[in-house]
């Protein structure tokens, strides 16, 4: 038995059988989260590369398994990663026992999770960047058939994920033609610039950031925010892994002082934008061109602190953003809700508006919320960069929180908005265990930061022994 | 990557600051001629009533590939890229080309001067450019520029329509065009088969997309969804 086999081939089989008695929701979605727990749990207690003895016999839990020529490698170092995943996918997945989402949801969510596993494991891990186009390619029928417009922005998501992944594999294999002859200064630049022309494309960076917006306003919201999720996680990942794998990337500084231009730049508009927008859904997706930004702008930074924060800002949005989409779906279904529509929310569904504030606030870094002390540390940080870049991070997290709360005083005024039904117990009780994840990581802070420590060490190129 | 070179044609030419000697078998000139023709005819072909023909010339891009790839890869890969092709190309126009229909000769009458005037700008284009990428990526020109013609004819048709199938045309000859660089590149089955399924997912995905042009249909499919549940 290898840990590729069983993180990554074994759901991968699940999810596709299952889509043939996907009529059996419910059934399939139950069977679907004992899996995922069942998988978290063993990357939580089985140490990859280890001997499972069971009575007289016994089981090599090997890292590796070859596949035409390349390998899958799962190092013990993943584990907290695939603990993380699979945790993460069973609470979306009980989400939809509460909500009403496509009955395809469930099996493509779970292919989905195993090819990200994939993103993790394939060796060269270049290769990552054709699982994220299957994922991308694998949900496309779903965000088609739950479209409530055109779907020209469907059309523009894949369009722009297939423009990445030409840009970034092109990009990969001119990396390893460089790392061969690092003196080599012109090939240096084209293998960077193409690189990341290729991210730009992908983490929606300006001028190609408004098919995240369009996205999320034309689809279900559950199942945008789960893919987006997944698709900021992997695209973040696979960026890490290249800076962590070729020495000649890290010592290269215009890419670095380039991340943080960007970044900057990102942070700002994103922030700017996000208040500026009318309805809930592409709030949320400008919200997350600006934590896009602060992605870039750490890892520009690239010190073992910056990496920390990066990764723990990463949690903390992938677990908001589940918040945030349970919240959205319950208020409106597939429709999309706008700002106009929300007084008197707190009123008439008070535990939906305070998830959605919730979630809100952990990423934008209110005081009390998880997101708090990183964006102090980021914002001190920026200082240590730039005047410019410390003001602008700065402006930055202002906006992100001026925002929340013209989302809370619109929640808090008064209004007889008839078009919502009140919430149930069962979406009531999963929304609370919500906010109590969010608000476990301000109150447990060191059990949070050595969760952050154990995923760090996947990447040892940033860490100060 | 060397191509032996027998009964070739000869054509130098003179490029920028740069000047190539252009050696190339005459099934590579076929090819490059196929590929060349047909993404004209696909850039061109903006009549949405008749698919037939730009279905043909999406199939003829593959058979032209295969003509230039023909003394580098073993028969069962060129097999492979070929029912990649038809596969796709059927799988594309299963719904959208009414056999019975008579074939409409509008297109030939008003042949787009403007999209034709614009394929010969950039066949100059891609012709100028390349020799400068072929310094950093290593595979042979005629293929390199295949690549590149294709490309660009993906990027135009994408830009300039604005029906899903000619979308999703476009985005196939986009893909087609780098999964031409990227098989020289990296020599391996798994990546092979990675840019294989995914040329045909894509084709799958814009039949799918074909068939459910209308948000209507998917807000039947909600409501079904919803009484499944």
């Amino acid at each position: 038995m290898s840990a590729p086999t069983l993180w990554f081939l074994f759901p991968f089989l699940f999810g596709s059988l299952s889509m043939l008695f996907s009529e059996k929701r419910n059934l399939i979605t139950i069977l679907s989260i004992i899996l995922c727990l069942f998988l978290a749990v063993i990357a939580l207690t089985i140490p990859i590369n280890s001997m499972i003895v069971f009575g007289n016999n016994s089981l090599i839990f090997s890292s590796s398994k070859e596949i035409l020529g390349r390998s899958l490698t799962l190092e013990r170092s993943a584990q907290p990663v695939l603990v993380f995943l699979f945790l993460f996918t069973a609470i979306w997945f009980f989400g939809t026992l509460v909500v009403q989402v496509h009955r395809f949801f469930v099996p493509i969510a779970i292919m989905d999770v195993a090819l990200i596993v994939g993103v993790i494991s394939v060796k060269p891990f270049i290769y990552g960047a054709f699982f994220v186009e299957f994922v991308v390619l694998l949900t496309m029928p779903l965000f088609w058939v739950q479209r409530t417009k055109s779907g020209d922005g469907i059309l523009r998501f894949l369009f722009f994920q297939t423009f990445g992944l030409v840009f970034i594999a092109l990009g990969g294999w001119l990396s390893a033609s460089v790392d061969i002859n690092p003196s080599d200064e012109f090939l240096v630049t084209r293998a960077a610039v193409i690189f990341f022309l290729g991210f730009i494309f992908w983490l929606a960076i300006f001028p190609f950031h408004d098919w995240i917006a369009v996205v999320m306003d034309e689809t279900c919201p559950y199942i945008s925010g789960f893919i987006m999720s997944l698709l900021q996680f992997s695209t973040l990942f696979i960026l890490l892994n290249f800076l962590n794998t070729y020495a000649w990337m890290r010592s290269f500084t215009p890419i670095f002082s380039g991340l943080k231009i960007i970044g900057t730049v990102m942070l700002l508009l994103g922030s700017v934008w996000a208040f500026f927008q009318k309805t809930l859904q592409r709030l949320e997706a400008y919200s997350i061109v600006a934590e896009n930004g602060f992605s870039l702008l750490l890892l520009g930074i690239k010190t073992e602190n910056s990496v920390h924060l990066l990764l723990s800002f990463l949690i903390i949005r992938v677990i908001a953003a589940a918040a945030w989409s349970l919240s959205v779906k319950i208020l409106s279904g597939n429709n999309n809700v706008t700002i106009q529509q929300l007084p008197g929310l707190l009123i008439k569904k008070p535990v939906v508006s305070i998830t959605l504030l919730a979630s809100f606030f952990s990423v934008a870094g209110l005081p009390l919320f998880a997101g708090f002390p990183l964006k102090i540390v980021m914002i001190s940080l920026g200082f240590s960069q730039s005047v410019l870049i410390g003001v602008m991070t700065a402006f930055g997290c202002w906006f992100l929180i001026l925002t929340g709360l013209k989302m809370m005083i619109s929640f808090l005024s008064p209004g007889d908005s008839e078009i919502f039904s009140r919430e149930t117990i069962t979406q009531n009780i999963l929304l609370i265990v919500l906010i109590l994840i969010m608000l476990s990581l301000t109150f447990f802070p060191l059990l949070f930061n050595q969760f952050i420590s154990n995923l760090q060490t996947q990447f040892p190129a940033f860490m100060v022994y | 990557m060397g191509i032996s070179v027998i009964d070739g044609i000869y054509l130098d030419t003179s490029v920028g600051w740069t000047s190539m000697r252009y050696g190339l078998p005459i099934t590579s000139m076929i090819g490059l001629g196929l590929i060349s023709l047909s993404a004209v005819f696909i850039l061109a072909n903006h009549d949405q009533g008749e698919k037939r023909f730009s279905l043909l010339a999406y199939f003829l891009q593959y058979i032209g590939a295969i003509l230039l790839l023909i003394r580098i890869f073993s028969i069962q890969i060129l097999f492979i890229i070929f029912l990649t092709g038809l596969m796709g190309a059927a799988i594309i126009g299963t719904d959208q080309v009414d056999f019975r229909a008579p074939i409409q000769k509008r297109f030939f009458l008003s042949l787009p001067l403007f999209r034709v005037s614009l394929c010969f700008l950039v066949w100059g284009l891609v012709l100028s450019i390349e020799p400068r990428i072929a310094l950093w990526i290593p595979i042979p020109d005629s293929i390199l520029f295949a690549s590149l013609w294709l490309v660009s004819i993906g990027i135009l048709k994408v830009s300039l329509d604005n029906d899903y199938f000619s979308m999703i045309l476009g985005l196939l000859n986009l893909f087609f065009g780098f999964q031409l660089v990227y098989i020289l590149l990296e020599e391996s089955s798994l990546v092979f088969g990675f840019l294989t399924a995914i040329n045909l997912l894509i084709t799958l995905l814009g039949a799918f997309i074909l068939l459910r042009p209308d948000s209507a249909q998917s807000e039947n499919e909600i409501l079904e969804s919803r009484e499944n549940s």
